[in-house]
This record gives C-alpha cells, sequence and structure tokens, in this order.
C-alpha cells in the first residue's frame, strides 16, 4: 500500500475528490485515510452548522450611542430640550413637568375636598402606595395651574397636528414620527405618576392614534415612491 | 415588515426601523465577527463598528443583494480590517504543517463549544480562511479577494487550517475517548 495521504491531501480531496490524484483510490483502499477523511468531513459539516452567538446584550445602546443618539426613555427630555426648541419637543418637555404640577396643585386642592372614606393624595405623602395615591386624584378639583398646564399642552398639540399637512414627504414624516414618539415617552412617564389623570391618558391615546396614522402615511408613500421606480 | 420596508423608514430616520434592522441580523453579524477576530472584546468592538458603519451609509445600500447578505460582507470586511491593524503581533499558535499519519483509532468530539474553542487557538490567518470557507461558506475566490491573497494561498491555508484543529481537538477526543471506557 502506498503512503498515507497527508492531512492536507485529505483536506483537498473533501472539497475537490478529483483534486488529489489517486486520492479517491487511496480512500478506498486504506482504512486509516479513510477514517481521517471521515472525521475531517464531520468537522467540516459541524463547523458549517454552528449556531450564531448572542451579542452583547448593551451591543445597541453602544451602537446609538456612537450614532449620537439620544437613548430613548430615560433621559431624553432633558437633552432634547437642551438640543431642540421645535414645539413638538416643548410639547414633550411640558407633558413631563405635567405630572409634578399636577401633583403638587391636586395635593393641595384635596386637602379639604375628598369625600370621607376616599383616599387622598395627601394621605399617601411619603408613602410607597401609588394605588392610594392614584384614586385621590380622581376625586380632586383642578387647580389653575392644572388648568393652564392642560390648555398649554392641548396647544401643542393642535400645533403639531396642523402641521402635519405641511410636511407630506417621507423626512417629515419620519421626522414627525420622532417627535410623536418623544412626546408618547414623555406622556408615558408622566402616566407613571398620575396613571388615572383623564387628560394624560386621553393625550396619550391621541399620540398612539396620531404616529400610527403617520406611519401608515409613511408606508404608503414609501410604497408609491418604490413602485415608481 | 420586511427588510425592504425597514431599510426605507431607516434610511429616513426612523430609529425603530433600524432596531428592527440590527434585531434580525446582530446574531449573524456578531458571529461572523467573533468566530475571525477569536476574542470576545475585540469582536464587541468590531461589531459594533460594523453597525455604526452600517447605519452611517444605509443610502450607499442599492438592494443589489439583501440586507444581510449586506451586511455580512460590511463585519467580514471590518473584522478582516481590523485584524490586518493587528498583524504585527506574532502569532502565538503553532503552524507546523502536519503531515504524520493519521490516527488508527478516533472518536469524534465536535460539539459546538469544543469547535469555538479550537477556532480561537488558531492563529489568525488560519481561522479567518477556515471560518470564511467552512462556517460561513464563501469560495476560495471570495475569500481571496476579500483578503488580498491568492485563490491558492486561500485553499492551502484552508487544509493547513483543517489538519491543524484535528490536532487542537484530538486532546478533548482523547479525554471523551477515556470517559467513555471509564
Amino acid at each position: 500500500m502506498p503512503e498515507h495521504l497527508n492531512r492536507n491531501s485529505i483536506s483537498a480531496l473533501l472539497d475537490d475528490p478529483e483534486g488529489v490524484p489517486g486520492g479517491l483510490d487511496h480512500l478506498a483502499e486504506c482504512e486509516d485515510c479513510a477514517h481521517e477523511y471521515e472525521q475531517m468531513s464531520r468537522m467540516r459539516m459541524a463547523l458549517s452548522g454552528l449556531p450564531d452567538l448572542d451579542p452583547p446584550p448593551d451591543e445597541w445602546s453602544r451602537v446609538q450611542a456612537e450614532l449620537g443618539f439620544e437613548p430613548l426613555g430615560r433621559g431624553l427630555l432633558a437633552p432634547v430640550w437642551r438640543k431642540a426648541s421645535s414645539w413638538p419637543l416643548q410639547a414633550a418637555a411640558v407633558v413631563a413637568l405635567f405630572a409634578a404640577g399636577l401633583m403638587v396643585g391636586q395635593s393641595i386642592a384635596t386637602d379639604d375636598a375628598a369625600a370621607p372614606g376616599i383616599p387622598r393624595a395627601a394621605d399617601n405623602a411619603g408613602s410607597d402606595d401609588r394605588t392610594g395615591t392614584q384614586n385621590g386624584m380622581l376625586d380632586v378639583e383642578p387647580t389653575d395651574a392644572y388648568l393652564r398646564t392642560v390648555a398649554d399642552l392641548e396647544a401643542l398639540r393642535d400645533l403639531d397636528l396642523g402641521a402635519n399637512s405641511l410636511r407630506a414627504d417621507p423626512e417629515g414624516m419620519a421626522e414627525r414620527i420622532t417627535h410623536l414618539d418623544a412626546m408618547i415617552e414623555a406622556s408615558s412617564e408622566a402616566l407613571r405618576e398620575a396613571p388615572a389623570d383623564p387628560v394624560l391618558n386621553n393625550f396619550l391615546f391621541q399620540l398612539v392614534d396620531e404616529r400610527e396614522k403617520v406611519a401608515g402615511q409613511l408606508v404608503q408613500t414609501l410604497r408609491m415612491t418604490a413602485a415608481e421606480y | 415588515m420586511s427588510d425592504a420596508r425597514l431599510i426605507a423608514a431607516a434610511r429616513a430616520g426612523d430609529r425603530r426601523a433600524m432596531a428592527a434592522l440590527y434585531s434580525a441580523h446582530c446574531g449573524r453579524v456578531y458571529s461572523v465577527v467573533r468566530r475571525m477576530v477569536g476574542d470576545d472584546h475585540l469582536a464587541e468592538d468590531v461589531s459594533q463598528d460594523a453597525w455604526v458603519r452600517a447605519f452611517q451609509k444605509l443610502h450607499l445600500f442599492r438592494g443589489e443583494s439583501s440586507f444581510g447578505t449586506w451586511m455580512h460582507r460590511l463585519a467580514v470586511n471590518a473584522a478582516l480590517n481590523r485584524l490586518r491593524r493587528q498583524s504585527k503581533r506574532p502569532d502565538v499558535e503553532s503552524t507546523a504543517e502536519i503531515n504524520s499519519p493519521p490516527p488508527a483509532t478516533d472518536e469524534t468530539v465536535l460539539n459546538q463549544r469544543l469547535l469555538g474553542q479550537a477556532l480561537d487557538r488558531l492563529s489568525a490567518g488560519y481561522r479567518q480562511v477556515l471560518v470564511l470557507h467552512d462556517v460561513e461558506g464563501l469560495t476560495h475566490e471570495e475569500i481571496a479577494s476579500r483578503m488580498g491573497i491568492a485563490v491558492g494561498t486561500s485553499k492551502s491555508q484552508l487544509h493547513k487550517a483543517r489538519a491543524r484543529m484535528r490536532d487542537l481537538l484530538a486532546p478533548a477526543r482523547a479525554r471523551n475517548e477515556a470517559g467513555n471506557h471509564a
């Protein structure tokens, strides 16, 4: 029997059975080389079947940071407020401040107004029982500050809705979605402080509906643009 | 939503579309990068760079291939570029050619963890070609083009890499064999 095939030749045979003169004939006769061929073939198959690895859990955050995006969620408002003074972002900031004003204003207003047996915001001062605070908020008289904040909020929202027709191009719609996202995020943040507030809830629903509408328009526009090509 | 729609939205600045594209392809990107560079920390850096570059250059994506293919190419190039910059470092892994006859007996210990460990121990040159060919399925022509080497060099490196992998896996096979007999 001729000498054994070296591993390079066996590897070459895996990719090109005709690539090594006499190689296949040798494999048919030599048990050791045939065994090595089999093992190397299995290794190649195992390599081709390796599953995907999980990327580091913070990779997307780092990518966003590199791209200069502000992280969504906590910390969104302050940097956005500094960077831009456009009214949708101002609205987002107003929403974030809304809850604080609401809490303070309503706490003052409820001192004498709450019905017996119904928990009041003031009752829960220093307590982590948010449910009691929420219930208390349902039975309060709005303060002037609260009404002014709501009015400001609605005015800003109307400005935002009115501007929609001005920017029908994809970039404008995408920009608007970004603004709406900011407001949704801020509203959600505010609702964590005042979950039962009907004005905030209504405001959030309107924002979400509006975002859906704009996103649908964007998809439609992109589809039409694609069809033109 | 299809990649095409996501790309259009991402180009328009929709961060959720970007996140969706990332989510759909991050595993494959990280995998090829990690296996090519053979190091966790370096892989994190290179994979992140690849994604940043992808979103910065998304306007250059023409749709001639799928986004996944485009992104994969970008990731491979990012890994190769980083490894080239580090090529002055000495290869710690032996590159001696294995010409001895194959052992008479063998045990197939090819589980994924062992394969991953063996890949990490390969020299960078062997590892790159082996990963690109046997794991990622590139042809020698594609590998030669990407790495700036001759097709024959790619083939030669691959065969040596496979042989070296067999050597690196041998102790594990032996331990497994001993365990089975115990």
